[in-house]
Protein backbone atom coordinates (compact mmCIF):
# COMPACT_ATOMS: atom_id res chain seq x y z
CA UNK A 1 0.00 0.00 0.00
CA UNK A 2 1.28 3.49 -0.71
CA UNK A 3 1.38 6.21 1.89
CA UNK A 4 -1.36 8.05 0.05
CA UNK A 5 -3.69 5.03 0.10
CA UNK A 6 -2.97 4.35 3.75
CA UNK A 7 -3.68 7.94 4.78
CA UNK A 8 -6.81 8.03 2.64
CA UNK A 9 -8.22 4.96 4.37
CA UNK A 10 -7.22 6.40 7.71
CA UNK A 11 -8.96 9.67 6.95
CA UNK A 12 -12.16 7.87 6.05
CA UNK A 13 -12.08 5.60 9.07
CA UNK A 14 -11.38 8.44 11.48
CA UNK A 15 -14.39 10.42 10.25
CA UNK A 16 -16.17 10.08 13.63
CA UNK A 17 -13.45 12.23 15.12
CA UNK A 18 -13.73 16.00 14.91
CA UNK A 19 -11.92 17.70 12.01
CA UNK A 20 -9.08 19.02 14.16
CA UNK A 21 -8.40 15.78 16.02
CA UNK A 22 -8.54 13.79 12.81
CA UNK A 23 -6.02 16.07 11.12
CA UNK A 24 -3.69 15.78 14.11
CA UNK A 25 -3.79 11.99 13.80
CA UNK A 26 -3.24 12.09 10.03
CA UNK A 27 -0.25 14.44 10.43
CA UNK A 28 1.22 12.10 13.03
CA UNK A 29 1.05 9.00 10.82
CA UNK A 30 2.22 10.95 7.78
CA UNK A 31 5.27 12.00 9.78
CA UNK A 32 5.88 8.48 11.07
CA UNK A 33 5.89 7.06 7.56
CA UNK A 34 8.22 9.79 6.29
CA UNK A 35 10.60 9.25 9.20
CA UNK A 36 10.78 5.55 8.48
CA UNK A 37 11.45 6.20 4.82
CA UNK A 38 14.17 8.62 5.84
CA UNK A 39 15.79 5.93 7.99
CA UNK A 40 16.20 3.76 4.93
CA UNK A 41 12.95 1.86 4.46
CA UNK A 42 10.83 1.82 1.33
CA UNK A 43 7.39 3.39 1.33
CA UNK A 44 5.75 -0.06 1.25
CA UNK A 45 7.79 -1.26 4.22
CA UNK A 46 7.15 1.90 6.21
CA UNK A 47 3.40 1.63 5.69
CA UNK A 48 3.37 -2.11 6.43
CA UNK A 49 5.11 -1.57 9.73
CA UNK A 50 2.22 0.56 10.93
CA UNK A 51 -0.21 -2.31 10.60
CA UNK A 52 -3.46 -2.28 8.68
CA UNK A 53 -5.28 1.06 8.45
CA UNK A 54 -8.35 -0.65 9.93
CA UNK A 55 -6.51 -1.66 13.09
CA UNK A 56 -4.98 1.80 13.42
CA UNK A 57 -8.43 3.36 13.05
CA UNK A 58 -9.96 0.99 15.59
CA UNK A 59 -7.23 1.65 18.13
CA UNK A 60 -7.24 5.41 17.66
CA UNK A 61 -11.00 5.68 17.97
CA UNK A 62 -11.03 3.41 20.99
CA UNK A 63 -8.41 5.50 22.77
CA UNK A 64 -10.27 8.68 21.88
CA UNK A 65 -13.36 7.15 23.47
CA UNK A 66 -15.37 7.28 20.29
CA UNK A 67 -17.74 4.50 19.39
CA UNK A 68 -16.36 3.14 16.11
CA UNK A 69 -19.84 1.94 15.23
CA UNK A 70 -21.23 4.72 13.05
CA UNK A 71 -24.72 4.30 14.45
CA UNK A 72 -24.65 7.70 16.01
CA UNK A 73 -27.46 10.19 16.16
CA UNK A 74 -28.90 11.19 12.81
CA UNK A 75 -29.29 14.83 13.75
CA UNK A 76 -26.38 15.40 16.09
CA UNK A 77 -22.69 14.80 15.77
CA UNK A 78 -20.41 13.29 18.42
CA UNK A 79 -20.07 16.53 20.29
CA UNK A 80 -23.79 16.89 20.68
CA UNK A 81 -24.05 19.79 18.25
CA UNK A 82 -26.62 19.67 15.52
CA UNK A 83 -25.02 18.53 12.27
CA UNK A 84 -24.27 21.34 9.82
CA UNK A 85 -26.33 19.68 7.12
CA UNK A 86 -29.48 19.94 9.20
CA UNK A 87 -28.77 23.55 10.11
CA UNK A 88 -28.49 24.38 6.39
CA UNK A 89 -31.73 22.56 5.60
CA UNK A 90 -33.50 24.43 8.37
CA UNK A 91 -32.25 27.82 7.22
CA UNK A 92 -32.60 27.33 3.46
CA UNK A 93 -36.01 25.71 3.83
CA UNK A 94 -37.24 28.42 6.19
CA UNK A 95 -39.85 29.78 3.74
CA UNK A 96 -41.14 26.26 3.20
CA UNK A 97 -41.28 25.44 6.92
CA UNK A 98 -43.01 28.74 7.62
CA UNK A 99 -45.56 28.18 4.91
CA UNK A 100 -46.21 24.63 6.08
CA UNK A 101 -46.61 25.80 9.65
CA UNK A 102 -49.11 28.46 8.64
CA UNK A 103 -51.04 25.97 6.59
CA UNK A 104 -51.18 23.44 9.40
CA UNK A 105 -52.22 26.13 11.85
CA UNK A 106 -54.96 27.27 9.49
CA UNK A 107 -56.17 23.69 9.13
CA UNK A 108 -56.27 23.17 12.87
CA UNK A 109 -58.07 26.45 13.40
CA UNK A 110 -60.54 25.60 10.68
CA UNK A 111 -61.30 22.19 12.14
CA UNK A 112 -61.75 23.67 15.58
CA UNK A 113 -64.09 26.35 14.33
CA UNK A 114 -65.99 23.78 12.32
CA UNK A 115 -66.47 21.66 15.41
CA UNK A 116 -67.64 24.67 17.37
CA UNK A 117 -70.01 25.59 14.60
CA UNK A 118 -71.45 22.10 14.52
CA UNK A 119 -72.04 22.13 18.25
CA UNK A 120 -73.59 25.58 18.02
CA UNK A 121 -75.88 24.36 15.26
CA UNK A 122 -77.08 21.38 17.25
CA UNK A 123 -77.60 23.44 20.36
CA UNK A 124 -79.43 25.98 18.26
CA UNK A 125 -81.67 23.28 16.85
CA UNK A 126 -82.54 22.01 20.34
CA UNK A 127 -83.22 25.47 21.63
CA UNK A 128 -85.24 26.14 18.52
CA UNK A 129 -87.35 23.04 19.03
CA UNK A 130 -88.00 23.82 22.66
CA UNK A 131 -88.79 27.46 22.02
CA UNK A 132 -90.71 26.76 18.85
CA UNK A 133 -92.70 24.02 20.49
CA UNK A 134 -93.54 26.21 23.47
CA UNK A 135 -94.49 29.07 21.20
CA UNK A 136 -96.68 26.77 19.18
CA UNK A 137 -98.44 25.61 22.33
CA UNK A 138 -99.00 29.17 23.37
CA UNK A 139 -100.30 30.13 19.93
CA UNK A 140 -102.44 27.04 19.91
CA UNK A 141 -104.11 27.97 23.18
CA UNK A 142 -104.80 31.45 21.79
CA UNK A 143 -106.19 29.97 18.53
CA UNK A 144 -108.47 27.65 20.50
CA UNK A 145 -110.81 30.57 21.02
CA UNK A 146 -111.12 31.21 17.23
CA UNK A 147 -110.62 27.84 15.67
CA UNK A 148 -110.78 24.93 18.08
CA UNK A 149 -109.46 22.35 15.61
CA UNK A 150 -106.48 24.35 14.47
CA UNK A 151 -105.83 25.33 18.06
CA UNK A 152 -105.71 21.70 19.15
CA UNK A 153 -103.41 20.86 16.28
CA UNK A 154 -101.08 23.65 17.23
CA UNK A 155 -101.05 22.59 20.84
CA UNK A 156 -100.47 18.95 19.91
CA UNK A 157 -97.73 19.72 17.41
CA UNK A 158 -96.17 22.24 19.74
CA UNK A 159 -96.11 19.81 22.62
CA UNK A 160 -94.53 17.15 20.41
CA UNK A 161 -91.81 19.46 19.15
CA UNK A 162 -91.28 20.81 22.66
CA UNK A 163 -90.88 17.32 24.05
CA UNK A 164 -88.51 16.34 21.27
CA UNK A 165 -86.55 19.53 21.86
CA UNK A 166 -86.27 18.79 25.57
CA UNK A 167 -85.15 15.24 24.88
CA UNK A 168 -82.54 16.40 22.37
CA UNK A 169 -81.35 19.12 24.68
CA UNK A 170 -80.90 16.68 27.53
CA UNK A 171 -79.06 14.31 25.20
CA UNK A 172 -76.78 17.02 23.84
CA UNK A 173 -76.17 18.32 27.37
CA UNK A 174 -75.08 14.89 28.58
CA UNK A 175 -72.84 14.39 25.54
CA UNK A 176 -71.22 17.79 26.01
CA UNK A 177 -70.69 17.07 29.69
CA UNK A 178 -68.98 13.82 28.87
CA UNK A 179 -66.92 15.49 26.18
CA UNK A 180 -65.64 18.21 28.50
CA UNK A 181 -65.01 15.66 31.22
CA UNK A 182 -62.86 13.67 28.83
CA UNK A 183 -60.90 16.75 27.79
CA UNK A 184 -60.43 17.65 31.46
CA UNK A 185 -59.16 14.17 32.28
CA UNK A 186 -56.61 14.49 29.50
CA UNK A 187 -55.27 17.73 30.93
CA UNK A 188 -55.28 16.22 34.40
CA UNK A 189 -53.23 13.30 33.14
CA UNK A 190 -50.73 15.71 31.65
CA UNK A 191 -50.49 17.52 34.99
CA UNK A 192 -49.93 14.32 36.93
CA UNK A 193 -47.21 13.29 34.47
CA UNK A 194 -45.39 16.47 35.35
CA UNK B 1 3.30 -7.71 29.57
CA UNK B 2 -0.16 -7.31 31.08
CA UNK B 3 -2.03 -4.55 29.25
CA UNK B 4 -3.01 -2.63 32.38
CA UNK B 5 0.50 -2.77 33.76
CA UNK B 6 1.91 -1.60 30.46
CA UNK B 7 -0.51 1.29 30.34
CA UNK B 8 0.70 2.47 33.69
CA UNK B 9 4.40 2.55 32.86
CA UNK B 10 4.36 3.49 29.20
CA UNK B 11 3.42 7.12 29.79
CA UNK B 12 6.32 7.54 32.19
CA UNK B 13 8.64 5.81 29.74
CA UNK B 14 7.66 8.23 27.02
CA UNK B 15 8.16 11.20 29.34
CA UNK B 16 11.57 9.95 30.42
CA UNK B 17 12.70 9.58 26.84
CA UNK B 18 12.23 13.35 26.51
CA UNK B 19 14.15 14.33 29.62
CA UNK B 20 17.56 14.81 28.07
CA UNK B 21 16.43 16.56 24.92
CA UNK B 22 13.54 17.49 22.67
CA UNK B 23 12.60 14.55 20.50
CA UNK B 24 10.29 13.54 17.66
CA UNK B 25 7.84 10.65 17.25
CA UNK B 26 9.92 8.04 15.50
CA UNK B 27 12.91 8.75 17.69
CA UNK B 28 10.76 8.13 20.77
CA UNK B 29 9.82 4.72 19.46
CA UNK B 30 13.42 3.84 18.75
CA UNK B 31 14.47 4.95 22.26
CA UNK B 32 11.75 3.00 24.11
CA UNK B 33 11.50 -0.15 22.00
CA UNK B 34 14.42 -1.98 23.65
CA UNK B 35 12.63 -1.78 27.00
CA UNK B 36 8.97 -2.05 26.13
CA UNK B 37 6.99 -2.97 23.05
CA UNK B 38 5.41 0.14 21.59
CA UNK B 39 3.81 0.79 18.21
CA UNK B 40 2.92 4.08 16.55
CA UNK B 41 -0.78 3.55 17.22
CA UNK B 42 -0.05 2.90 20.90
CA UNK B 43 2.20 5.93 21.17
CA UNK B 44 -0.17 8.38 19.53
CA UNK B 45 -2.92 8.46 22.18
CA UNK B 46 -0.26 8.67 24.89
CA UNK B 47 1.33 11.71 23.29
CA UNK B 48 -2.08 13.35 22.86
CA UNK B 49 -2.95 12.69 26.50
CA UNK B 50 0.38 14.01 27.73
CA UNK B 51 -0.01 17.13 25.62
CA UNK B 52 -3.55 17.91 26.73
CA UNK B 53 -2.52 17.17 30.32
CA UNK B 54 0.24 19.76 30.11
CA UNK B 55 3.06 17.27 30.71
CA UNK B 56 4.49 17.69 27.23
CA UNK B 57 5.04 20.63 24.93
CA UNK B 58 4.82 20.29 21.13
CA UNK B 59 6.25 22.45 18.41
CA UNK B 60 6.37 22.03 14.67
CA UNK B 61 9.62 22.63 12.85
CA UNK B 62 10.72 22.26 9.28
CA UNK B 63 12.82 19.22 8.48
CA UNK B 64 13.88 18.23 4.97
CA UNK B 65 11.07 20.15 3.37
CA UNK B 66 8.32 18.82 5.60
CA UNK B 67 6.94 19.65 9.01
CA UNK B 68 7.96 17.56 11.96
CA UNK B 69 6.58 17.66 15.50
CA UNK B 70 9.05 17.92 18.34
CA UNK B 71 8.04 16.96 21.86
CA UNK B 72 9.63 18.30 25.04
CA UNK B 73 8.85 17.70 28.68
CA UNK B 74 7.35 20.37 30.94
CA UNK B 75 7.81 20.96 34.66
CA UNK B 76 4.57 19.08 35.31
CA UNK B 77 5.94 16.23 33.24
CA UNK B 78 9.09 16.07 35.34
CA UNK B 79 6.98 16.02 38.48
CA UNK B 80 4.95 13.15 37.08
CA UNK B 81 8.15 11.12 36.69
CA UNK B 82 9.20 11.97 40.23
CA UNK B 83 5.82 10.84 41.56
CA UNK B 84 6.13 7.57 39.69
CA UNK B 85 9.56 6.87 41.14
CA UNK B 86 8.27 7.70 44.61
CA UNK B 87 5.48 5.18 44.09
CA UNK B 88 8.05 2.62 43.05
CA UNK B 89 9.10 1.73 46.59
CA UNK B 90 5.47 0.85 47.34
CA UNK B 91 5.35 -1.28 44.21
CA UNK B 92 8.50 -3.12 45.28
CA UNK B 93 6.89 -3.89 48.63
CA UNK B 94 3.81 -5.26 46.92
CA UNK B 95 5.98 -7.32 44.61
CA UNK B 96 7.85 -8.78 47.58
CA UNK B 97 4.56 -9.57 49.28
CA UNK B 98 3.23 -11.34 46.22
CA UNK B 99 6.42 -13.30 45.79
CA UNK B 100 6.47 -14.20 49.47
CA UNK B 101 2.91 -15.46 49.37
CA UNK B 102 3.74 -17.59 46.36
CA UNK B 103 6.74 -19.13 48.14
CA UNK B 104 4.66 -19.87 51.22
CA UNK B 105 2.07 -21.73 49.24
CA UNK B 106 3.32 -25.23 48.60
CA UNK B 107 3.74 -26.24 45.02
CA UNK B 108 4.36 -22.77 43.70
CA UNK B 109 7.82 -21.22 43.61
Amino acid sequence: MTKKEFLKKLKRGLAPMGGYERQQALDYYDEMIDDRIESGKTEEEAVDELGSPESVVEKTLREAGIDADKSGSFFKDDKGNVKTGWVVVLIVGAPLWFGLACGLFGLALGLFCGALGLIAGIVGACVGMVAGGAASVGFGIYTLFFDFGSGLMCIGGGLTVFALGVLCSVGVWLLLKRGFGYIRSLTRKKESKR
Amino acid sequence: MDVQLKKGVLEICVLSAMLSEETYGYELIKKISPYIDVSESTLYPILRRLETGGFVRVRSAEHNGRLRKYYSITADGRQKIKDFLADWSDIVKIYDFIEGECNDEKGIS
